[in-house]
């Protein structure tokens, strides 16, 4: 009605599993891209590129003297979003399909992806 | 106890010699027993109030207290009781009070539900918190304005779907699922968009095939 006078609430929706994967997948993405760091194209190109060898890398990386544990950090900082954007991934094409889209569902996938992000990603940082 | 079976059997003596007489006198007995146990159960209710009406009023929460024991058990029929017994001025929109009009729609607890279909938490200890819709224009207290939306019903499938096509109307939904997690009434509108996509994907194959 013209003249009526209104205004607006902010009111947070309550966090739940779904929404918190959602903007993970959003957040690894944007991570793994290289917009904020050298992402997977980089590296690809680097790897394409670059004149040494695997095994030069390698020991140039363990002659820095990095701790052991920020070889571990970093190990599992590359490979939990990978593992993560993989499955999920995964996830949202199974729903492009038009499949797994019931509330009971989406929970059961949910927590299959977090798991095997969770066993992939320490299995990798093992290596 | 003893005496009130005294005096009702005084009373009504010649009723008494019936069987139902003697039910009812025993009906009394345990009526009078149970009487002053139950202790009031006060649940906490913090609302979102704002009147436009009102000159330099600002929004706020209101808390309000409600005895569950003599409360229904939907958040709707707490609402109708603070407004009837404690604060007429609040305001809020209610129809069929049966979950099948929409009216109440409005955000509990962080929640969008519809207020005569969610139930009061009964944990005494936590404060209920009750909003407006968000990201909806708020005119007073817990009513949303609602914008006028264009009717479809009038287009053929093939250009309804051609609407859609641009970056914005379908392909905003990114398969978050809130709408289906927040549906009161049970409905999925994320695998119906989802199933949309995929007509998307056919309908203009079709298309080009009859050009």
């Amino acid at each position: 009605m013209p003249g009526t006078r209104v205004t607006m609430v902010t009111v947070s929706c309550r966090w739940s599993v779904p929404m918190a994967m959602s903007i993970t997948h959003r957040g690894t993405g944007v991570a793994l891209s290289g917009v904020f760091s050298p992402g997977i194209s980089v590296f690809a190109v680097a790897a394409l590129v670059l004149p040494g060898s695997f095994p030069h890398y390698l020991d140039l990386i363990h002659s820095l003297s990095f701790g052991p544990a920020l070889i571990t950090l970093s190990k599992f900082a590359l490979s939990f979003p990978v593992a993560y954007h993989t499955f999920n991934g995964i996830r949202h094409l199974v729903w492009d399909a038009g499949k797994g889209l019931k509330i009971p569902e989406v929970y059961g996938s949910g927590y299959t992806v977090i798991a095997l992000t969770l066993l992939t990603s320490l299995a990798l940082t093992a290596l | 106890m003893a005496a009130l079976c005294v005096c009702s059997a005084r009373q009504g003596a010649a009723a008494l010699r019936s069987s139902s007489g003697l039910l009812a006198l025993r009906y009394v007995q345990t009526a009078a027993a149970a009487a002053p146990a139950v202790q009031p159960r006060i649940k906490k209710f913090q609302i979102y109030r704002w009147d436009p009406d009102t000159p330099g009023d600002k929004p706020r929460m209101q808390t309000y207290e409600v005895d569950l024991n003599a409360c229904g058990p939907m958040v709707l029929d707490a609402l109708i009781k603070i407004k009837n017994e404690m604060d007429s001025t609040l305001t809020f929109r209610r129809s069929c009070r049966e979950g099948i009009c929409g009216s109440c729609a409005m955000n509990i607890n962080g929640g969008n539900t519809l207020a005569c279909l969610n139930k009061i938490d009964t944990n005494i200890s936590k404060v209920s918190k009750i909003y407006p819709l968000p990201h909806m224009y708020v005119v007073k207290d817990l009513v949303p304005a609602y914008r006028w939306m264009i009717d479809s019903r009038d287009d053929y499938t093939e250009e309804r779907l051609s609407k859609l096509q641009d970056p914005f109307s379908l392909y905003r939904c990114h398969t978050i699922m809130n709408c289906t997690r927040t549906c009161p009434k049970g409905l999925n509108p994320g695998k119906a968009i989802a199933e949309i996509k995929k007509m998307m994907a056919t309908y203009k194959e079709k298309k080009a095939a009859t050009a």
